[in-house]
């Protein structure tokens, strides 16, 4: 390395010492410890980058600047993610689309009725499942009341009249499902109504379904305008009971 | 981030990024925006940086890169080949002009160097940032930074040389000028 390659990379090397230890000017160092006007030149150069570093450090910023910073920073701070307005209209789109889909019954997915039970008992089984309602629907509840009915044998119903008379309405599988509930010896129990096209039968003579989970028990069938799913916390004797 | 540390974050970095805003900008009210809107953009992008250690040198490559953007709204450029060559053999820098001068004139001969040439320069004397940091912010290999760090100084050395000569001109009032 020649004198003036070395000045290239001692010019380089910062006053602070923080250089001294980098192999990118070990040699270039060596060399100004061995030639002495390298090295006078090298104590020159170094004294003078500390008087200019130093110039530079004592400047100091306006005295708001801090404040100013801190201000509009807070002014500026990102919002949580999920409260980012793309997110946001993201999730509206998604909400918007399920609401499409649900409110357009040609689109909803045709299911299975066995499915129906299964979510009519976790619709019933849920923390969101209204108290019982006894009450109104005139002859429907007292047919659906009296010890003497079987549901198996037919229930004198229509979709269209449960829906106009006001019964609990919600949707299973994106389907519009009808709930009437009453009470019997005591115990309740909630009949949930579809229209049959919605919860088509996999079983072709469309034999009634009993199923229990935990405390709840249910049977499903089906006539041929409709799905029936009756359910009851009462136990699977007293569910056969009705039923 | 949460604003204790956000304030924390402010307080470590704020001086040094405005005395390399100072140095590009060369005004103070736009080394305030340079800093300011480096803080803006951490607070609005810097919770991308997975790296804590990282910080500085992410602080200001942000200044420099948006005195850049401004800069190319302003559009004013040089190319690199425009600009003065550099010293072969560069001479014994003269300590005492550095030291005499008052800060100001220092900053502001600093001031002077071309920005290609300032940028590397700023950073070199503000003893913060690795070469390789350096090298990485300007995306150039560290040769180039030493070159660019040579000819700032050769520049720096002969605006503080004007400075010098400047200082001891005294101001012909303009009052006395008339002629009769």
């Amino acid at each position: 390395m020649n004198t003036t390659e070395a000045k290239f990379i001692l010019q380089a090397c910062r006053p602070d010492g923080r250089d001294a230890t980098d192999p990118l000017f070990e040699e270039a160092l060596k060399q100004s410890r061995q030639d002495p006007a390298l090295g006078a030149w090298f104590a020159r150069e170094q004294a003078f980058d500390a008087a200019v570093a130093a110039k530079l450090r004592a400047v100091s910023p306006p005295a708001d600047l801090r404040a100013a910073i801190l201000a509009g920073a807070r002014m500026s701070r990102p919002k949580s993610w999920w409260r980012q307005p793309r997110v946001l209209a993201l999730a509206a789109s998604v909400v918007l689309l399920f609401g499409l889909v649900a409110a357009w019954p040609d689109r909803a997915p045709v299911v299975e009725g066995g499915q129906l039970a299964l979510d009519a008992m976790a619709e019933m089984g849920s923390p969101e499942h209204h108290p019982i309602v006894v009450g109104g629907r005139g002859a429907l509840h007292t047919l659906l009341a009296s010890t003497s009915t079987r549901l198996v044998d037919g229930l004198p119903l229509s979709f269209a009249e449960l829906k106009d008379d006001g019964c609990r309405s919600l949707r299973i599988a994106g389907h519009e499902v009808l709930e009437v509930c009453f009470q019997r010896g005591g115990s309740e129990f909630h009949l949930y109504v579809a229209r049959g096209g919605d919860f088509p039968s996999k079983d072709a003579d469309g034999a009634p379904m009993f199923l229990e989970q935990g405390r709840l028990a249910s049977v499903s069938w089906r006539d041929r305008s409709h799905a029936y799913v009756l359910v009851t916390d009462s136990g699977a004797e007293n569910l056969r009971g009705v039923f | 981030m949460e604003a204790d540390s956000f304030t924390q974050l402010v307080d470590a970095h704020y001086t040094p990024l405005y005395r390399f805003a100072l140095s590009l900008a060369r005004n103070t009210a736009d080394a305030c925006d340079l800093t300011q809107q480096t803080f803006y953009v951490w607070a609005t992008k810097g919770h991308a940086l997975r790296d804590s250690s990282k910080v500085k040198t992410w602080l200001f490559t942000t200044l420099y890169r948006e005195f850049l953007r401004g800069r190319r709204r302003g559009g004013r450029t040089t190319a690199l080949a425009d600009l003065p060559p550099g010293e072969d053999d560069p001479p014994a820098a003269d300590v005492d002009l550095a030291v005499q001068l008052d800060g100001q004139l220092v900053v502001e001969a600093l001031q002077e160097v071309d920005e290609a040439f300032r940028v590397p320069l700023t950073l070199f004397y503000l003893e913060d940032m690795p070469y390789q940091e350096i090298a990485d912010m300007l995306e150039v290999p560290i040769g180039t930074v030493m070159s660019r760090l040579s000819r700032g100084k050769a520049q720096l050395r002969a605006a503080l040389a004007r400075k010098e000569a400047g200082k001891n001109i005294i101001p012909f009032p303009l009052s006395q000028r008339k002629t009769s």
